[in-house]
């Protein structure tokens, strides 16, 4: 039935629930407010949505005061227009709002009613209030003499993103917002996020690094993705010309609908950076490079790949693209391999982190991907998050996560480290590193023993139950205990709960796949959320945390050794046949090519001569530094495509310069399936070219001509053809939210949840019965602690973006982490230095002394070159997906 | 830093179904073994026990006037010079010891004995000016009796306080006979009939219990005046959820000490009354939320409770005492309970009402300490019984608070719809000649004397005056005093007192306490008076909650009916 109400004599229609506030707007009616926050909970603070409502004794907030059917509302009279002017003016005398030195002029709704009211004389006198200007970190100005306290920061920090570091302080007049004991933020809890700065309406909060570069009706906006995680959260660039003034969270834009994190906010600037690479550079005889034009680069790479490929057959040439990059790139890279170099001697960094993934969710479901969408998180009624630390590594997805708890989800965490997330779950279990499959087969036991599985789903939609039931049948919770850590109490409380709230929401991240058990590891998730019948369900689904921002994209676009874009298998003749017509040429290889461990021993042994390297920082990121660099400097012909010079380009032989995110129009493709348009606002410094580009010449110089000239063209010309669950995938489809793979047509909305309701892309979930193995290296008595590794918040890889983007100043070295008992036992002082070796190398770093982890760890991260984690992790590697075992080596650890 | 006792955390944390709400009085128990200092250290202490964030634990610690985040002396002086600590001398105590301390107001003496401070209404109205010492008020203050106060402190010496006022019950329900030694325990209750409402309602359906409070016709004590038992018939029935009732204890209108006569005196019968109301609402839970400067009258209830409890009588409800951190708004229902939650004292928008969404979201009870005590007499008397005190629409009895100029200040327990000129006469008659009198706490609007003189003591009278019955604190004011110094006064508590969350109130109060500081001191205009008119007449009814009608209805008031004082002050 319609409800209806009279708001200013027109009967309008409005939804039970909904707010004056709300039911204005829709009806085109705006009134103005100051403090009203879209998804918190409405504060009624600023009293400037004041409407008339017949028969109440008093103004209403429209805000906060829901219509009822038949209520008149009126939203023009002399009553309104008195109150709401008297607040303007009052909020006028509260501070020094001087809107000629404000970076907010033209974007404010204090400036905006002031107009509108007109008012030109301040009648009250003005507070004594004196406050400082902070400006001492390196992102957001804080001035509290702007501030109208409408609270919008403080419900951005505690709602929306549950930072949790500023509140309300003081009281009366002399409120103000603060920090944990009211110091600067740079002292505080705040993790500069941003998010209050998108959400002040005046200019008390303001971006740093825009000062003094626009004003607001300079600037125009562009929407793009953004090019940090893989949760993929669209962003509004504020541009003045070619530079970026600002960036904000697209508030109409899913995932992420208007929140950010500091990298994505505040992590831009790289694109400008000094560094870039702005031309091709050859490599002299005596080691020099010198620059060179395209033709000639191009030349030498054609020329000596040729030369490799005539002497050593198609399989002595390898390359590795780059998950950063847009799927386009990565598409042309992998056609240049195998159409024209006719190898499938391709991979990106997908294997160091979630080969096991795509291996194991392949493997149980038919279908690498994660299962769910993040927008399913903030109503989710229980999460079983392991192996993620989710606040750091992909802070977006984390805040919905936190959202749904303070509304009342329940949040089981198990990982080695208290982290964050920990420190806010329901359950933590504090797990061993490399104990997941028993841990999570002790859990499966419980379920299994005590008939608390979903026997009907399992019935209905999956196989292996049996070989699941006689491998778990082996993990009583006090065996899993005894390996994991975690008490069987907890073991059996967490197998109750589980049972008692479903479904729940599988999340992990690479506490699962970097182990030598990775695909086990990611399978025995897998074979959890079967058990339970969470798998194709809303709120429910295992949901892997992809870590880079086109990470998804880069697998999808088939830049791995055994399947063709789409995930289409190079050893099936049907798919041969399809690409060879396609892409024009007589052959295809039909044998899967070597993933990127088997390319760096084959530089070594020679096997492999040439290899061309797109992106990736192979000489900070590989595990065992010391290893990773004897393999490049071996190699014969090394090709580095890169944006930046870094440690793995001075291995090379040539250098190619890319165009980087901002420069080039094409598509990312987030942890959640989701195809989103990237943009291009400015032009590639120096002749620096667009990758698909690079790609599309060299292939060119070869003899092929490609006939895409564009990512569109690229996006919408081949890979919808080629790719079946492409198919529906069109830049005119995607200018705003993008869509969710499998979009099999045109008129296919997208898949937010696959496998739905049981009915599994491989036709059955297949079970299996798994076997905890341990880590490759474990703690002995000459190295008795075990190193794990993973990242911080604000920064993002081998800090070839975050370092030149103001991130250094948060963060600004490695350290190793280590816990009050050791660091107590070792004598060892916050701050110290202090050696810490493992059987491949040894840093010297800042210890950090921390709750976070246990006694027994110590934790490190390879942000940085000094200091780097991998000097010190071992290249053990997944026996299915070939991932290295980042998150577990033995060492020691002394004073320095 | 003192860390404090684990089992003592365990147990505050223990007594609520949320370990947010275990916030405050674990910031209570670490300022007070810490030297009446609660360092940073101690905040995040707290923040991490009960998890929450830094930043809110600040919040809360700069919102309640009880915390010290700087240190203070080992005795802090902290004297009311509210509206009625005025009247009745309090600025001369506090010249008085500012000069004998040698420190100005705000100061710590150097050898850190003595920090002086000056706070907003102790509810010690009748027996001011009053000095609170740490967590003791000492009443009846002169500047001999401060003296020897001082005197004896700088000697390490705690002496007792011996407060006297004139105290009369025409009823004999609430206020019991103080001089009795034994009036507190539940020997001497029992012995005058206590406790029999209580088992007549253990023999009754929750819902008759109900039916009779309506019956009885009783308004909310506290001063809105709504029906209480239409009150309690707006929680939602067959609900899941937990009830709450809560105990509004937080007695803070300038003018108003009779809930802490009744809890003080006799405790036992606000635990019978809110016995009872828990199982007329079938609340297993209750709170009784006091202000924090009634920590000695909070031990006194949790004595009654212990021994009610101990008697067997109290098995179907679990009675917890909150200590409240010093806020005037935490005296709103809303902002009670978030109060309660472990948050900062801000009034909720409405809807949604306590009744079906208060403390934890679940359907809760406010109401206030006199209100609940009239329940036990109810009860055991029948509504019928209970209709025949006071007048139509008026039914039942009050206690009068009378401060201010007149002989024998203090409490009245008198049938609504008495003559406000008997009360006056049973409190010894007015100090020399009455210019204005407020008859419901300092939130309503001033009567002058002419305007007073057949006003009768209940809700309808008051209203046909122009004012209210309110709290029943009534305040004379005699031809000594300035009405532009007493709207200063009466403004300078509200402004201290605005919990800042919405704009009018917090803006507001402020511009006109700084209109009337100017007025005062001859450097106003006539502009000015016309200013604060047009601010007091817009914020009423725009705000939150009532604290904005709460200054603007009295200030409004002072203006219009005094303005030639006003006027005389402009600059000319």
């Amino acid at each position: 039935m319609i409800q209806t109400f009279i708001l200013n004599g027109k009967e309008t229609v409005f939804t039970p629930g909904q707010m004056i506030l709300d039911a204005a707007q829709k009806a085109g009616i705006k009134i103005p407010t100051l403090c009203f926050l879209k998804d918190t909970a409405p504060t009624g603070a600023c009293r400037v949505c004041l409407v008339e409502v017949k028969g109440a004794r008093s103004l209403m907030a429209a805000c906060s005061t829901p219509v009822t059917p038949g209520m008149e509302v009126m939203t023009d009279t002399g009553l309104v227009h008195k109150a709401r002017k008297m607040s303007i003016e009052l909020l006028l005398a509260s501070g020094e709002h001087n809107c000629l030195v404000c970076e907010a002029n033209g974007d404010c709704r204090l400036q905006d009613l002031a107009y509108f009211y007109k008012i030109s004389n301040l009648r009250f006198p003005k507070s004594e209030a004196k406050f400082h200007i902070e400006d001492d970190n390196p992102f957001i100005i804080r001035d509290a003499s702007r501030c109208i306290l409408c609270g919008r920061c403080v419900q951005a920090c505690n709602e929306l993103t549950v930072n949790r570091a500023i509140s309300h302080g003081y009281r009366g007049a002399n409120s103000r917002i603060v920090t944990g004991g009211d110091q600067p933020y740079n002292n505080s809890e705040c993790v500069f996020c941003g998010q209050c700065v998108q959400v002040c309406p005046v200019g008390a909060l303001s971006e740093k690094k825009s000062k003094g570069l626009g004003r607001s009706w300079e600037l125009k906006t562009v929407r793009t993705t953004c090019p940090y995680c893989g949760v993929g959260c669209q962003l509004n660039l504020h541009m003045k010309g070619e530079q970026i003034v600002k960036i904000t969270g697209a508030e109409d834009g899913a995932p992420n609908y208007g929140r950010l994190c500091v990298k994505g906010r505040f992590g831009y600037d790289f694109i400008y950076s000094r560094d870039r690479l702005t031309t091709p550079l050859i490599r002299q005889e005596n080691g020099d490079f010198r620059k060179a034009s395209w033709d000639e680069a191009f030349d030498l790479v054609a020329e000596k790949f040729k030369e490799i490929i005539k002497e050593s057959g198609p399989d002595a040439v390898a390359g590795i693209s780059c998950a950063r990059s847009i799927n386009e790139d990565s598409y042309n890279m992998q056609k240049l391999f195998r159409a024209v170099f006719q190898t499938n001697n391709i991979d990106h960094c997908a294997r160091v982190c979630h080969a096991p993934t795509v291996a194991g969710l392949a493997a149980s479901f038919g279908s690498g991907a994660g299962t769910n969408s993040i927008s399913e998180y903030k109503d989710a009624r229980m999460f079983f998050c392991i192996g993620t630390n989710m606040t750091e590594a992909h802070p977006v997805a984390s805040y919905y996560v936190k959202q749904a708890k303070l509304n009342g989800a329940k949040l089981i965490v198990a990982d080695p480290r208290y982290h964050e997330l920990a420190k806010m779950s329901d359950i933590f279990a504090q797990i061993k590193v490399g104990s997941d499959v028993a841990f999570l087969n002790g859990i499966m036991n419980v379920l299994i023993k005590e008939n608390l599985y979903n026997r009907k789903y399992i019935e209905e939609n999956c196989t292996g139950f049996e070989d699941l039931k006689k491998a778990v049948i082996n993990y009583p919770p006090e065996k899993a205990a005894e390996i994991s850590g975690v008490s069987a109490e907890t073991i059996i409380r967490i197998a109750h709960e589980m049972a008692a709230t479903r479904p729940s929401m599988l999340i992990y991240t690479l506490g699962i796949t970097e182990h030598s058990c990775g695909t086990n590891n990611v399978m025995s998730c897998a074979n959890l959320q079967m058990l339970l019948g969470n798998v194709g369900v809303e709120f429910g689904g295992v949901n892997p945390l992809r870590g880079q921002n086109n990470v998804q994209g880069a697998c999808d676009m088939g830049a791995l050794p055994g399947v063709f874009p789409g995930y289409q298998s190079v050893t099936v003749p049907e798919n041969r046949e399809k690409f060879m017509k396609a892409w024009g040429v007589k052959s295809l290889p039909d044998k899967p090519g070597l993933m990127i461990n088997a390319m760096m021993e084959g530089l070594l042994s020679k096997k492999v001569r040439a290899l061309w390297v797109f992106g990736e920082n192979l000489a900070n990121a590989e595990p065992n530094i010391g290893h990773a660099e004897k393999c490049l400097s071996s190699a014969e012909f090394l090709v580095v495509q890169d944006i930046f010079p870094n440690e793995t380009t001075k291995f090379a032989h040539v250098i190619l310069p890319s165009a980087s995110w901002c420069e080039d129009e094409g598509t990312f493709t987030s942890l959640e399936r989701r195809v989103s348009m990237v943009r291009s606002v400015k032009k590639a410094p120096g002749v620096a070219k667009p990758n698909w580009w690079i790609f599309k010449e060299l292939a060119r110089k070869m003899g092929h001509d490609w006939a895409s000239g564009s990512g569109r063209e690229i996006c919408d010309n081949e890979l919808a053809v080629l790719c079946p669950m492409f198919a529906g995938i069109k830049f005119s489809r995607i200018k705003k939210d993008g869509l969710q793979w499998p979009c099999l047509s045109e008129e296919h909305p997208g898949t937010p949840i696959v496998h739905k309701d049981g009915k599994f892309i491989s036709g059955k979930g297949a079970l299996k019965g798994i076997e905890w193995t341990p880590p490759e290296e474990i703690a002995d008595k000459n190295y008795p602690f075990v190193l794990s590794t993973g990242r911080r918040l604000s920064q993002y890889h081998t800090r070839t973006q975050t370092g030149r983007s103001g991130m250094d100043t948060i963060y600004s070295r490695e350290t190793a982490d280590i816990s009050y008992a050791d660091a107590s036992e070792k004598g060892i002082k916050d701050g110290d230095m202090v050696i810490v070796e493992s059987r491949r190398g040894k840093v010297t770093v800042p210890a950090r002394i921390t709750d976070t982890v246990p006694k027994g760890l110590i934790w490190m991260t390879f942000h940085y070159r000094d200091g780097n984690c991998n000097w010190l992790t071992n290249n053990a590697y997944d026996t299915v997906a070939q991932t290295p075992e980042y998150k577990a080596c033995a060492v020691r650890i002394e004073k320095a | 830093m003192n860390l404090g006792d684990r089992e003592v955390f365990k147990e505050i944390i223990g007594r609520y179904p949320k370990r947010e709400s275990a916030i405050v009085p674990i910031m209570q128990y670490l300022q007070k073994i810490n030297n009446n200092y609660l360092s940073p250290e101690a905040m995040n202490a707290a923040a991490k026990m009960v998890n929450i964030s830094r930043s809110r634990v600040y919040g809360i610690a700069t919102y309640y006037t009880m915390f010290n985040t700087a240190p203070v002396g080992k005795y802090h002086l902290q004297v009311d010079t509210c509206v009625p600590g005025f009247l009745h001398g309090a600025d001369e105590i506090v010249k008085y010891l500012s000069k004998k301390l040698g420190i100005a107001v705000g100061e710590t003496t150097s050898d850190g004995m003595f920090t002086l401070s000056v706070v907003q209404d102790l509810a010690s109205c009748a027996t001011g000016p009053v000095i609170q010492v740490n967590d003791r008020y000492y009443e009846n203050m002169t500047v001999r009796k401060a003296n020897k106060l001082i005197k004896s402190l700088k000697n390490g010496k705690i002496p007792e306080n011996h407060p006297s006022m004139n105290v009369v019950s025409r009823c004999g329900i609430l206020l019991n006979d103080r001089t009795k030694r034994n009036c507190r325990t539940i020997g001497f209750y029992k012995d005058n009939g206590g406790y029999e409402g209580l088992k007549k309602a253990f023999t009754m359906k929750p819902d008759e219990i109900i039916d009779e409070v309506k019956e009885s016709e009783i308004r909310g004590r506290g001063g809105a005046g709504f029906p209480a038992g239409m009150k309690w018939s707006f929680l939602p029935k067959k609900d899941p959820r937990p009830v709450y009732l809560i105990c509004n204890a937080d007695e803070g209108e300038p003018g108003t000490f009779k809930d802490r006569q009744i809890m003080e005196f006799n405790p036992h019968l606000l635990i019978e009354g809110v016995a009872i109301t828990a199982y007329a609402i079938r609340a297993a839970k209750s709170f009784i939320y006091i202000r924090g400067e009634f920590s000695w009258i909070a031990d006194t209830l949790e004595a009654a409770i212990k021994e009610a409890k101990k008697d067997g009588l109290l098995d179907h409800i679990d009675i917890v005492v909150h200590r409240g951190a010093g806020s005037y708004v935490c005296g709103d229902e809303t902002a009670l309970i978030e109060s309660l939650e472990g948050k900062r004292g801000y009034p909720r928008v409405k809807p949604p009402f306590p009744a079906n969404s208060g403390l934890y979201g679940c359907p809760t009870v406010v109401n206030n300490v006199e209100t609940l005590s009239n329940v036990p007499y109810i009860i055991k008397n029948g509504a019928e019984a209970y209709r025949r005190i006071g007048i139509l629409n008026n039914r039942g009895l009050k206690i009068f608070c009378v401060s201010g100029h007149v002989n024998k200040p203090g409490v009245f327990e008198y049938p609504l719809g008495t003559k406000l000129s008997e009360i006056l006469k049973e409190a010894g008659g007015v100090k020399g000649k009455m210019k204005g009198i407020i008859t419901g706490g300092l939130s309503v609007a001033i009567l002058t004397a002419s305007e007073a003189k057949d006003v009768s003591l209940d809700y309808d009278s008051c209203h046909k005056a122009g004012t209210a019955l309110g709290s029943g604190g009534i305040i004379v004011i005699n031809d000594t005093i300035s009405i532009p110094d007493l709207a200063l006064r009466t403004i300078e508590f509200y402004q201290h007192e605005s919990c800042g969350q919405c704009t009018p109130c917090r803006e507001g109060s402020r511009v006109i306490r700084d209109k009337l500081r100017s007025l005062v001191r001859g450097e106003g205009t006539m502009e000015d008076i016309d200013l604060v008119l047009h601010l007091c007449a817009t914020i009423r009814g725009i705000t939150i909650c009532p604290t904005g009608d709460a200054f603007s209805v009295p200030i409004h008031s002072m203006i219009t009916k005094f303005r030639p004082e006003f006027e005389a002050l402009v600059k000319t």
